[in-house]
């Protein structure tokens, strides 16, 4: 490539330095065109010169020709050889590179095939997790609101077994505080003197019996 | 409730009493000291001379001494009296009597019995019920009687920790603890 480079430039030049002369040549005709009456001659004389090079000029030119063919014919086989080589190696790597992205996107394509199974079974797992637990849920809250219910129960029960029992009470209080009113208002001093006696004849049977017991 | 030192000073007395030729009779030593108890009691200066520790002993004994005659105390039972205030223990001499009455119903075997009534007791229903209490006690009881209106009616008659309720309030509490109870 480096080559090639170089023989443009030597091409280049050549041509360059080639017109460069039929330039200088021109010139000198134009300044001799400003006086065509004294410069015919010598204008005449130039085209003559240019007409007797003019063969060395093609040969040059053939020489140039040549020798470009030359170096070119020497590196462009090569050259493009290796630039075919080169652009084969890329096709192919473009070719290995299309089926990887292609087995890739196949497998990507399983996977999101696999994927939406996937979903679909974690959904489905989530929604049974979720049925179980709103199960469980509704289970410990049933169990809950029937301790609750039981302890209420038990408290009512206990609240009315005490109320009763104070009421009772309270009724016993009542009756007794009445009965000792009229037992009061009616105690009379033979009344007395009857408890008295009942007292000591209940001590009596008492000391029999321990008697009795005793012996 | 008696103190460990009036019981102390209670057997002492008992120990003097119940000594071989002392010539002192139990229950009049009993009845000294109550007599003894009840003049304390119905004086209020009597008591603070006797009992406060600004007076001397002396001074107490002087006082105590003078009493004594005038109540007719045996010398035993003064001489008592002098050793209790020499030790300071006059604001005792209640419990000093208990004691020396629980150590001589020891001694003699008589049980106390405590009889609570709604009304003072007649002689006959006093001495039914001693003799009640002493079949009971199978021994000699000495009856303590005092009288208690809320009773209402009846007898109640305590010997140690037994009690024997024959009262109308025993019988009205009874008939409520039943009432309370019952279903």
């Amino acid at each position: 490539m480096r080559r090639l480079l170089l023989i443009a430039l030597f091409a280049l030049w050549a041509a360059l330095a080639q017109e460069r002369a039929t330039g200088q040549e021109g010139g000198s005709r134009g300044e001799t065109s400003a006086q065509p009456s004294e410069n015919k001659p010598a204008q005449e004389s130039a085209q003559e010169e240019n007409e007797r090079y003019a063969g060395w000029k093609w040969a040059n030119f053939g020489v140039l020709v040549l020798a470009l063919g030359y170096m070119i014919s020497k590196s462009a086989p090569q050259f493009f050889r290796a630039r075919s080589e080169a652009i084969q190696r890329e096709l192919a790597e473009a070719a290995r590179m299309r089926q990887e992205a292609e087995a890739r996107a196949a497998r990507i394509e399983v996977r999101m095939a696999s994927l939406d199974r996937e979903i679909q079974h974690i959904r489905q797992e989530a929604q049974s997790e979720m049925a179980k637990e709103r199960e469980r849920i509704l289970r410990d809250a049933e169990q809950h609101i029937a301790r609750m219910r039981a302890h209420a129960e038990q408290d009512i029960e206990a609240l009315s077994k005490r109320a009763a029992q104070r009421l009772k009470a309270e009724a016993a209080e009542l009756a007794v505080a009445l009965a000792e009113q009229r037992i009061r208002s009616r105690m009379s001093d033979r009344q007395e003197a009857e408890l008295v006696y009942r007292f000591t004849r209940q001590l009596d049977r008492h000391a029999a019996a321990r008697g009795g017991l005793r012996g | 409730m008696i103190s460990v030192a009036a019981a102390r000073y209670g057997n002492a007395l008992a120990e003097v009493v119940f000594a071989p030729g002392s010539g002192l009779d139990a229950r009049d030593v009993v009845n000294q000291l109550c007599a003894f108890e009840d003049l304390l009691d119905a004086s209020p200066d009597l008591r603070h001379v006797l009992l406060s520790p600004a007076v001397i002993a002396s001074k107490k004994r002087a006082v105590a001494g003078r009493l004594a005659g005038e109540l007719g105390l045996s010398p035993k039972v003064r001489n008592f009296l002098y050793v209790v205030i020499d030790h300071r223990r006059m604001d005792q001499i209640s419990g000093i009597r208990e004691a020396f009455q629980e150590s001589i119903d020891r001694r003699l075997g008589v049980v106390r019995a405590d009889v609570i009534s709604a009304r003072e007791l007649k002689e006959s229903e006093r001495g039914a019920l001693e003799t009640g209490l002493s079949k009971i006690a199978n021994k000699r009881v000495r009856m303590e009687f005092s009288v208690d209106n809320s009773l209402i009616g009846g007898v109640v008659a305590r010997i140690g920790s037994i009690v024997y309720d024959g009262s109308v309030r025993g019988q009205l509490e009874a008939l409520r603890r039943r009432l309370a109870t019952e279903d």
